[in-house]
């Protein structure tokens, strides 16, 4: 039996190097990303800490001075021990994973998430699909030799656990799997349409929606209504099938940006801005806002700015003209100017003060009704010191996605609000709507 | 006249390219909300005619709670369970910041509900370290395992051997729930990602105790 499950086991897995190289490249994106507060630890660093706390010696030398170089041989030469010391350490004694999977709900929890994906992963496997003598094995069977592999794994898990426990027991423990949240608090790595727990990005490949969101699922269904999109040659993501992103003879790639928003980048050289068909990146920032371009040539070209702004769409003069130049001029008090001053003035948007006449149709009576643009269309002569000039770029679809219960944007909808502000924006609004429709198109 | 003398705004800068600072537009718009619906609490049939600035057209929601009224946020905002197993005196700013941080904690998943009335149990186990950091104003320590491989179905399920944009969504994810905490307490928060790789891949070379 034993012999059987830990052969059922070395399905599951990949090969320690593939496991390394993984790692590393994780280290990598957190590290250009520059996602500081994200580390990693990898087993054996457990274990050095576990040894440190205990004053022990370690079982097996670890020398602190391994070189970056080495360290990739290093840890696949003894790939087996650490995990050796791990199950030893920590594997508490007379497991049944039975008995846990029946008292404890959040491994019974887990123990289904393993079935449903090994089913999956192990679904190419001939060891799974024929016996020795190359007869197909009965569902029933294949069923049962996953529901071994996936209690070994609940074993192995339970080592690990422990193993976090002793030398993390002060940290605040996140989870992937469904929980009830007893003992963790569960985490959505990327949060699905849906709102449910999806599948994890390493059990998974990710798409991109038109409407913006993020979604994960296997690759033969994705592949039916999305687009395969490499990146430096390799598969990187699905995004939705669209007209929107072909942009004919001119060569483009997209990027997805977390948590919203889209870089768009010539394929090669720095074609005009002249030829960005503006009709489609307009309708792409309806739902993939904040959408960037860069690395065209010819963006500060005023007649090309104002001829691509026209392409977007009816344009909005500000009351001076059409293109508003915004500079900072070291002011730093509330009457500065209309962007850099610095005054308490929440919630305003670019063109609050845009009002229109409209007439009652019964009593003829004139009121003054906001009607402020869809779309904000900018370009920049200058890129800010590292640090400095920023600007927030709100995502209404995510705010609204995430607004607790019970609010919602019907509830807001029906609040009115007034301003009365006194920097170099002095202006009285009365009756403002809180939320606004925007046209979406 | 309107609502006056709003505080200084907390610096609403943040690059697009940064994680959204969601937390705190929601928590600076909703305490607006909360003086806005306050002045409306006490006639839920609000006279339009009346020359409040307020006006909230329509009846207010109900949303399966008892009564017509909607609750008031505040209530709403914070987990009933009031009792915190907390022995010694807190300073109660202190305690007050670990709730908010285990809250944004919170909000990044989604639980398993048993019973739907269930308080939050983990909120209250990690209280008291989350409490320990704050004494020490040290970074609250998160800790998380994932992100052993990927899968070796590569023929259907996933892209290939390495990390996508699937891994860099969510650490992105990760790097703002450490962000948010950042926004409710200064020292932040780290994550520990323990990745498991090793843990599921091939076997020991020792005995393990049989399953049965």
């Amino acid at each position: 039996m034993f012999d059987e499950t830990n052969a059922l086991l070395d399905l599951l897995g990949v090969d320690d190097s593939d496991v390394w190289t993984y790692g590393e490249t994780l280290r990598q994106m957190a590290q250009d990303k520059k996602l500081s507060n994200v580390k990693f630890l990898r087993v054996s660093d457990l274990l050095d800490i576990a040894h440190r706390k205990s004053g022990g010696t370690a079982s097996h030398p670890r020398e602190a001075a391994v070189t970056k170089e080495d360290a990739g041989p290093f840890y696949l030469a003894h790939a087996s021990c650490f995990r050796r010391e791990l199950v030893a350490r920590y594997q508490p004694p007379g497991y049944d994973a039975d008995k846990a999977i029946k008292d404890d709900t959040d491994t019974r929890l887990t123990y289904l998430g393993y079935l449903r994906f090994l089913k999956k992963d192990l679904e190419h496997k001939p060891e799974l699909n024929f016996n020795q003598d190359g007869k197909p094995i009965s569902p029933k069977k294949t069923q049962k030799m996953i529901s071994v592999i996936a209690k070994c794994m609940l074993a192995r898990g339970a080592a690990f656990a422990a193993a976090i426990r002793d030398t993390h027991g002060d940290c605040v423990r996140l989870s992937i799997h469904p929980t009830v949240a007893v003992t963790k608090f569960p985490v959505n790595l990327i949060p699905q349409p849906s709102g449910e727990f999806g599948p994890t990005p390493w059990h998974a490949s990710t798409a991109l929606n038109v409407d913006g969101s993020f979604e994960t699922g296997h690759s033969e269904d994705l592949k039916k209504t999305h687009d395969l999109i490499y990146r430096d040659g390799k598969p990187y993501y699905f995004r939705e099938k669209s007209d929107l992103f072909n942009w004919g003879d001119l060569e483009v790639e997209f990027e997805p940006l977390y948590p919203c928003g889209l870089i768009i980048r010539p394929a090669s050289g720095s074609p005009s801005a002249r030829l960005i068909p503006m009709e489609k990146v307009r309708k792409l920032s309806v739902s993939l806002s904040p959408v960037i371009l860069r690395g065209f040539s010819e963006t500060l070209e005023e007649d090309v700015y104002v001829e691509k702004g026209h392409e977007a769409g009816k344009i909005l003069p500000w009351t001076f003209g059409i293109i508003q130049k915004v500079k900072d001029a070291g002011n730093n008090t509330k009457m500065g100017n209309n962007v850099t001053s610095n005054e308490a003035m929440p919630m305003h948007f670019d063109g609050m003060f845009k009002f229109e006449d409209r007439e009652d149709p019964v009593t003829g009576e004139i009121t003054k009704v906001q009607a402020p643009p869809g779309f904000q269309f900018f370009t920049a002569p200058a890129v800010a010191p590292e640090g400095t000039g920023y600007t927030l770029f709100a995502s209404s679809r995510l705010f609204f996605n995430y607004l607790r219960s019970p609010y919602n944007v019907e509830r807001f909808e029906k609040i009115h609000w007034n301003m009365d502000n006194d920097g170099f924006w002095d202006a009285k609004c009365k009756d403002l709507s809180l939320v606004v429709r925007h046209p979406g198109q | 006249m309107a609502t006056t003398s709003a505080p200084t705004p907390p610096s609403f800068a943040t690059h697009f390219n940064d994680p959204l600072i969601m937390e705190a537009i929601l928590s600076s718009l909703i305490t607006r909300i909360r003086s806005l619906e306050s002045l409306t609490q006490q006639d839920p049939s609000n006279d339009l005619k009346n020359n409040d600035h307020v006006q909230i057209k329509g009846q207010p929601t109900t949303d399966g709670h008892s009564g017509d009224v909607t609750p008031p946020l505040s209530e709403e905002l914070n987990d009933v369970d009031a009792s915190t197993d907390i022995t010694e005196p807190e300073d109660s700013k202190d305690v007050e910041v670990a709730h908010k941080i285990l809250d944004i904690v919170a909000s990044y998943g989604t639980r398993e509900k048993e019973y739907p009335e269930q308080p939050y149990q983990a909120k209250h186990r990690f209280l008291p370290s989350v409490l320990e950091c704050i004494k020490k104003g040290a970074a609250i320590k998160l800790v998380l395992p994932a992100f052993p491989f990927k899968s070796p179905n590569r023929q259907n399920k996933v892209l290939g051997s390495l990390p996508d944009l699937g891994e860099e969504m969510a650490l992105a994810n990760l790097q703002s729930l450490c962000d948010t905490i950042r926004q409710a307490y200064e020292p932040g928060a780290d994550c520990y990602i323990t990745s498991d790789g090793l843990v599921y891949n091939g076997k020991p070379q020792i005995q393990a105790h049989p399953q049965k």
